[in-house]
Order: structure tokens, then sequence, then C-alpha cells
């Protein structure tokens, strides 16, 4: 099978490469070889949202999908994007690995109708954001910011709520964009801002965790229904692998980076009182813009969305 | 038929030049009004991005259909050039032939192209996938049209190229002085 | 194989390159196999078309094309000119370091070396045949200064090497302006080092400050173009696409209101040339870009990179064939395919042997923009001696020693990355 991501073939501080690679490995080995994984890293294929297209023509078998390139074939998906949801990472993991997750699963699977949704990665935590002119400690500081967001509407209504400007800018022009003072800020999980050096062109990070996009792993359905029933299952085995990879990764790239981040710039951890504040004033503005824009479908999925994340955050781990 | 082919590929010819220039001056407005917006009105319209690369793939796209209309599109000439030319004729109607299969082919295949995006969203605009898809495929087709009515046209004769080197007369004078 | 036979063939017979490369696509997806009527690896051919377009960055190049247009047509040239020969035209050979001069001084507002060509073929080329130069040697002088262009930024060729390789087009501008000057100087010192045995003519010019403070006053709105455009982008004002489209406007603005030379009723015209000239260049970028998909799906770059660096890991022996190939591909093909279709070969290898991205881009877009002027089929060649008459074995004659200098030049600028990420490195990049 093939697979195309988005990373640089190394799978230390590349999530999407490390999952494609333990996948590969857990797969070939467990199958003896009967199923040959070969990877395509970098975009080689083209984006996220041609990938998703190849997938689904058969061209290619399995690819690491963005939130992103997902939502425009199925926005229900825009529901992901509530801010402020999770309380921690064991949330989060709780979320997508139980009941929600799988009804997520089954849902993207019905709605595009010819893929198989293997894993829901980590893409290396919540978002941080980042910009040049100022620590943002309080809800106040996110005035006047140019914060560059990515061409998804629910970021830039998310970012004007909580009064910073918001611009939309092609990943490849964000370095430069942010050196040459274009825009201000940008907002990425850590081993992100790590990876790409933007430490060099930014003053400060801080650590809001607004927002988690997850990852997912898709494999084209007539592929997957064409392997044996035991292959299927080494497969989905395999997946756990590498999902449980990238929450590692990203848990030791976040850790080591924001201690290598605090070296090259400012790094910063807002109030709980100052994440409340934000919280509230984003959370009114969200609900309403998924009111307005959300159908009967994504206001259900919404809603069991928000009952799992309530679930989630009461449970304590192991206890 | 020869006459009306010549006249049909110059209506479409002068229908399309309208319709780039149209586009064109929207595409440089959009792009004016979006530095204008960063620093001026700070209204932070997010479809100003989109609409400029759709807006720009059209136009180009429909250009290759202009550029085919004068034979701008660059070959490589110094064998073609050394053909005598009874067997060049032969030549040219044969590249005029396999072009206007490779376009055509192109503009059937972005048939499918288009419309497996129909169920796909742009992010901003919310409008299908299709439309901005769908340059490919027409502006292939028209250059496809095109050349099939510009080679009814000209039968028997060597196309001839029309360069697009302008530099006003004036210019002469000025440097002898 | 059958592939790139093809290629070849429809390449030499004279198709267009666009449908040459259309062929060679059609035959490699039609290899991956799949049905005729619904085949999905070829409808992956117009839709690697689209993906290879719907960039905003690549929407820098019809902006500066346009800008640069719009410049022509108010005369600008003639104003440069004038300015660089009321510097440089009472040396011996007044004319041919005008030519170059004004090669570099023009370089700020074109982004196209034909276009270059182009002009001083009509401007220039006459002018000094009728003061004693030959006219194959006049030609020479306007096909090497012709390259000044697309180095020094704006450059058609280094927006669309940022946008498909996602390097920062800002940095591979302030990696431009070095080269074109040094090319620009020791072509200028060539002229004058041999301008004696050639016995090139002297012009009664004399050098005046009142003459060059009147040239360049008539030149400043021109000159300042550059300045807009790199200030702009390097000032952190705007991204190289919005400042292509300033250029525009100050472009139109020069025109309209100061010069008064252009009128509103001109633009339709303008326009749907530079959309034809983009138009050409879009269809060789889109149809390449579905070649290119085709090559990495089948891995081949992969192989050939393998293939290459078995011969040697000595550094600077692959550096060398690289540079090799690319002007070797550069001479036989229109060099936005060989970006577009090469580049993914060539990058991985030059970041493997520790070429910086935007060191090996200015060597990339020097190498190509050399490969203009060689022939068998040397872009500027074809014009300048379409525009003057001239046989292309005639400008040769005079053409090769700056060739030789200016294959010298990238040389020296490929093995001495200091000196060329200097300017990008002293702006931060
Ligand atoms: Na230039
Ligand atoms: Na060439």
């Amino acid at each position: 099978m093939r697979i195309g991501h988005d990373a640089p073939p190394e799978a230390k501080g590349n999530v999407t490469h490390a999952y494609s690679a333990v996948l590969g490995s857990a797969v070939e080995a467990a199958t003896n070889g009967e199923i040959d994984v070969e990877i395509y890293p970098n975009n080689q294929l083209g984006s996220s949202e041609e990938r998703l297209q190849q997938l689904r023509d058969g061209i290619i078998q399995g690819t690491v999908a963005s939130l992103g390139s997902l939502t425009p074939v199925y926005p229900d998906l825009d529901i992901l994007n509530l801010p402020f949801a999770f309380d921690n990472m064991a949330a989060v993991y709780k979320v997508y690995e139980g009941e929600f997750g799988k009804k997520l699963a089954r849902a993207i699977e019905a709605k595009l109708g010819d893929v198989i949704v293997l894993g829901i990665a980590d893409p290396g935590g919540f978002f941080a954001l980042t910009n040049s002119k100022k620590p943002v400690n309080t809800l106040e500081d996110f005035k006047g910011l140019r914060i560059r967001t990515m061409t998804v509407p629910a970021h830039q209504r998310l970012i004007q709520a909580l009064g910073a400007e918001a611009y939309p800018l092609a990943w490849s022009e964000v370095y430069t964009g942010l050196q040459t003072g274009v825009i201000d800020g940008q907002m990425n999980p850590v081993p992100t801002v790590y990876r790409t050096k933007l430490y060099e062109v930014q003053s400060s990070t801080s650590l809001i965790k607004h927002l988690y996009n997850p990852l997912f792993f898709l494999v084209n359905k007539d592929f997957f229904e064409g392997l044996t029933p035991e292959q299927q299952d080494i497969m989905r085995a395999a997946s756990m692998e590498a999902v449980v990879a990238t929450r590692g990764l990203g848990r030791i790239s976040e850790a080591e980076d924001t201690i290598d981040l605090k070296e090259k710039m400012d790094v910063n951890t807002p109030s709980k009182e100052e994440i409340a504040r934000m919280r509230e004033v984003a959370v009114s503005e969200m609900d309403k813009y998924f009111d307005e824009t959300l159908t009967d479908s994504g206001k259900a999925l919404l809603a069991d969305f928000k009952a799992a994340i309530k679930e989630a955050n009461a449970s304590v781990y192991l206890k | 038929m020869r006459s009306f082919c010549g006249q049909a590929s110059r209506i479409i010819d002068l229908a399309l030049n309208k319709i780039i220039i149209v586009m064109f001056a929207i595409l440089l407005l959009d792009v004016w009004f979006a530095v204008l917006d960063r620093y001026v009105f700070k209204w932070q319209i997010i479809w100003t991005e989109e609409a400029a690369r759709y807006l720009m793939v059209w136009t180009m796209l429909l250009a290759v259909a202009t550029a085919m209309y004068r034979r701008q599109h660059v070959f490589i000439s110094f064998i073609y050039e050394k053909v005598p030319p009874r067997q060049r004729l032969i030549l040219a109607a044969f590249i005029d032939l396999i072009s206007i299969a490779v376009f055509l082919a192109i503009a059937i295949l972005s048939i499918s192209f288009s419309f497996k995006a129909l169920g796909t969203q742009t992010s901003i605009f919310g409008m299908p996938l299709t439309i901005p898809h769908a340059a490919v495929g027409v502006s292939f087709f028209l250059t496809a049209v095109q050349l099939v009515l510009m080679f009814i046209r000209d039968f028997g004769k060597l196309p001839v190229p029309e360069l697009e080197v302008d530099v006003s007369n004036k210019t002469n004078q000025e440097t002898d002085q | 194989m059958i592939v790139a036979f093809l290629f070849v063939v429809s390449l030499l017979i004279g198709m267009p390159i666009g449908v040459a490369i259309g062929v060679a696509t059609f035959a490699g997806y039609i290899s991956l196999g799949g049905g005729v009527l619904d085949n999905n690896f070829l409808v992956m051919v117009p839709s690697r078309m689209f993906a290879a377009l719907n960039s905003f960055a690549f929407l820098a190049m019809p902006f500066f094309i346009l800008a640069g247009e719009i410049m022509n047509k108010t005369g600008i040239t003639d104003r440069i000119l004038l300015f660089a020969k009321a510097l440089v035209g009472h040396w011996r050979g007044g004319l041919a370091h005008t030519n170059m001069l004004a090669s570099l001084l023009f370089a700020g507002v074109s982004g196209s070396a034909t276009a270059d060509a182009a002009a001083f073929g009509r401007t220039l080329v006459p002018a000094m045949t009728r003061n004693g130069y030959t006219r194959s040697y006049a030609c020479a002088i306007t096909a090497a200064g012709s390259i000044v262009g697309p180095t020094v930024p704006p450059s058609s060729l280094m927006v669309l090497y940022g946008s498909i390789m996602g390097v920062s087009i800002a940095g591979l501008f302030a990696s431009g302006i070095l080269p074109g000057v040094v090319i620009t100087l020791l072509c200028m010192a060539l002229i004058a080092f041999r301008g004696k045995a050639k016995n090139l003519p002297r012009e009664d010019n004399i050098l005046s400050l009142l003459i060059v403070w009147a040239a360049f006053k008539r030149a400043i709105l021109a000159l300042l173009m550059p300045g807009i455009i790199l200030g702009g982008i390097l000032g952190g004002i705007v991204t190289p696409t919005e400042a292509a489209a300033i250029a525009v406007a100050y472009a139109l603005f020069i025109g309209i209101f100061v010069y008064k030379n252009l009128k509103f009723s001109d633009l339709p015209e303008i326009l749907a040339r530079t959309a034809r000239i983009n138009g050409v260049v879009f269809l060789i970028v889109a149809i390449a870009s579905a070649l290119g998909w085709w090559l990495g799906f089948e891995r081949i770059p992969q192989s050939l990179a393998k293939g290459l660096l078995a011969i040697s890991e000595n550094k600077d022996l692959v550096l060398l064939m690289l540079i090799g190939i690319l002007l070797a591909f550069g001479m036989v093909m229109d060099i936005a395919a060989v970006l577009i279709i090469m580049g993914p070969v060539l990058l991985p290898i030059m970041a493997h042997i520790g070429l910086d991205p935007i060191h090996a881009g200015i060597v990339v877009v020097l190498a190509l923009n050399i490969s203009l002027m060689t022939p068998p089929i040397g872009a500027c060649l074809f014009v300048l001696s379409s525009v003057t008459g001239e046989k292309i074995g005639g400008i040769m004659k005079d053409l090769w020693p700056f060739l030789l200098l200016e294959v010298a030049i990238l040389l020296g600028f490929a093995f001495s990355p200091d000196i060329a990420l200097f300017i990008p490195r002293l702006l931060g990049f």
C-alpha cells in the first residue's frame, strides 16, 4: 500500500511520518511482507486535499489527513474546532478513543463512502499562539495583533472573538510574513513552532491551548475490504500502535521543544482566571457561529462531542 | 467553410479577450484591496486570497486559448524549420492534430475531475469546488475548438506565429539622438 | 523509457512544448494501468494541473510581468538607456557599456530575459550598428546582458522556484542582487579589456554632471521601482505577490499621471497581452506538474539521485554535475519546464550535499538563465535573431567569451555559499 503524508521523512519531531513509519513497520512485520508499505513523504504526491482525493480514487491506499482537508468534504467536522474544550491531553485521548471517536469515524466513513478511518492521531498537542510583539497573558493582549490563520472560517472567527485581527496566509508565506512583519503571529502546536524555526522570527509563545485539531489516518475502502479479515485486524492493531506513537512523540517533543524554546524566546502560560475569561468570550461567540453555520446533523454531533468532553474532563486517570 | 471557421474563431477570441480583461482587472483590484484592508480599513476581509487564486487560474488558463489563437505557444523550431516547405505543411498539420487530441483529452478528463468536487465546498465562499476546477476543462476545450477552427481556416497554409514583441516605434529615434 | 522517447521526439519535431510534455504525460499515466474510460490515474492529470496553478505566491509572476509591460509602454526603457549612456557613454565602447549597465538598471523593472532581449534588440542594436559596432557584437552584448534582468529581482523564475519548492521568495529575491551586479560589472570589464583589440568605437560623449543629473531626473521614477518592490517585501509591508500588485499600481500612476503617455484606454490591450504571455507559461507549468507527479509516483527522482550519488559522494563534484545537468536541460527545453520537472529530482540532492535552499535557488536560477542564451534553443538568441535579423551563429561568435565569463561567475557563486548568501544573511534570511 502507498501512504502519503506532509512531513520530512524523519520520525523524530514529525508525527505524520512517525505514524506512517510505525504503521508500516508493524504491518509489514505482522503480515510477513504480504502487505508492502511504501511511504511518500513531504507532500510528494500533493497537498492534504489532493491526497484525500487520490485516496478516494484508489491511487494511494493510505493518507494522514488534516482536519482542514476533511472539513470541505464534510462540513460537520467544523465542530472539532470547539475552542477551550479539553482540560488536558488525557481528556483528548479519552474522547477520540471512546464512543465519540468511534461515532466520528463511522460518520466520516458514511459521509465520504469510500474511506475507512483507521486512526485519530495526535498532531503534537494543543495550539499555542506565537507573535513578535508581546506575551499574550490576558484577553486584552490580543488587541492589535495581526494573526495568521489557516483558511478556516472557524479559526478566523475565534481569533477575532478574542480581539485580534485574523488574516489568512498560505503556509509557505508564513515564515517570511512573520519575519518581515506582514503578520505579527500565528498558531500551531509547539512541536510545529519549533520544527519550522518560528522562534527565529517570533518573540513569544503563549500556551493558550485554545484548539486541538486531530489528524485522521484514512485508508481506501475497496483496498481495506479486499484484505482478509486477519489482515484487517492487523491493520487496525498497527494503527493503534501508530496512534500511541504519535501521542508519545507529541508529548516528548512538546516537553523538549518547550524547554528549548524558553532558551530562544519568551514562553508564557496565562493564568487560570485569564484563560477562563478568554474561554468565556470565545465560547459564546463560537456558539453563535456554530448556530449560524451548522446543519441539524452537525448540531447533533456537536452535542455528542460536548457530552463526551464533559465526561472526559470529569474523569481522572486510574482513579 | 473556411471563412465561417475563421469568423467563428475570431469571435470566440474576441469574447475570450473581453472576459480575460475583466477578470484580470478584478484580480488586480482584489489584491490592491487586500493590502488596503490590512493597513487602512482593517475589515479583515477573508475572501481576498481565495478569490485571487481562483481568478488567476481562470484568467491565465483562458489565456492559453487566446495565446493559441496567435500561435504563441513556444516550440523548438530548429528541426521544424529545416524541413522542406511541402513536408513541413504535413508536419504542421500533424502537430495541430496531436495538439487538438491532447487538449481535448485533458478537457474530457476534466469533466470527471470537476464533478468529483461537487460535494466539496471552497473554504471561504462555500461554493462547490467544481467552479474553480472547471477552469482547466473549459479553457482546454476552448483551446481545442480554436485549434480545430484554425486548422480548417488555414488548411494548406503554414501557421504563422504572431510574436508578442511590442516596442513603440519612437524609441529608435530617441536613443539615436 | 517510452515516456522519455515520446517526449524528445514530440519536442524536436516542433510541437508546442506544453503539448509535447502532455504526450509524454499521457504515456506515463496510461502505463500506470486502469481502464480507458474510468481511469482514476488519468483524472490526476487535470487535478495536478489545477493544483500546480492554485497558489497565491505564484500570482506574483503575472503581476510583475504586467508591471513590466506597463513600464515599457510608458517609455521607461529610453529613460533608463539615456541615464546609462550619460554615465558610461564617454568610454571606449560607450554604447556597449551603456547596454550592459542599462540591463542592470532595467532589471529592477523587468522579470524576464526574453523581454529585455526584445526591447534592447529593437533599440540598442540598431543604434550600436549605426555607430560602428558589428551587428553580431551588438547582439552578443545584448544577449549577455539579458540574463541580468531575471537574476535581479523581480524575477518570474524565482517566483516559480519559490512557490513550487516552498522557499522564501523574498529570500531568493535578496540573493539575486549580488550576482546581477557582479555579472554586469565583470561583463563591462571584459568589454573594456577587449575594447582596443576589437577596435570598439568611441562616441563624442563627454562626462558631464549636468547631463547625468538631467538624465537621472528623467529616469529616477523608474529607478525607484526596485526599491519600492524590495523595500515593500523586505521591510515587512507586503508579501511578494502584493508587492507585485503595488508595482503595477506604481507603474500605472507614473504612466498616467506623471509621464502622461499612458491612457486608461491602453489598459485592456496591456491586460490581454500580459495574460497571453502568462498563458504560455501557465500551460507549460501546469502540464509539467502533471508529468512531475508521475515521476514522483514512480520514484524516478529517487533512482536518479541514487544513480548520481553512486557516481561520486564528493560534494563539489556532485554540485558540478548538477550544474551541468541544469545547463544541458536548459539548452534544449523551456526553463520553466526544466524547473518543474527537474526541481524535485535535483533539489533533494542539493539538500543532501548540504546546500542551503536559497543558495540552491540562486544556483538553479543563474544556470537556467545562462541556458537561455545557448543554442540550440536559447530563447534569448531566438528573440534577438528575429528582432535584428542577425544569424544565431553570428551572435554566438561574439557571445562565447561572455558566456564563459558568466558560467565562471555561476561556478563562483555555487562554490562560495558565504558570498552567495551574503545579502540574504544581511537581511536576516
Ligand atoms: Na528583474
Ligand atoms: Na533554453
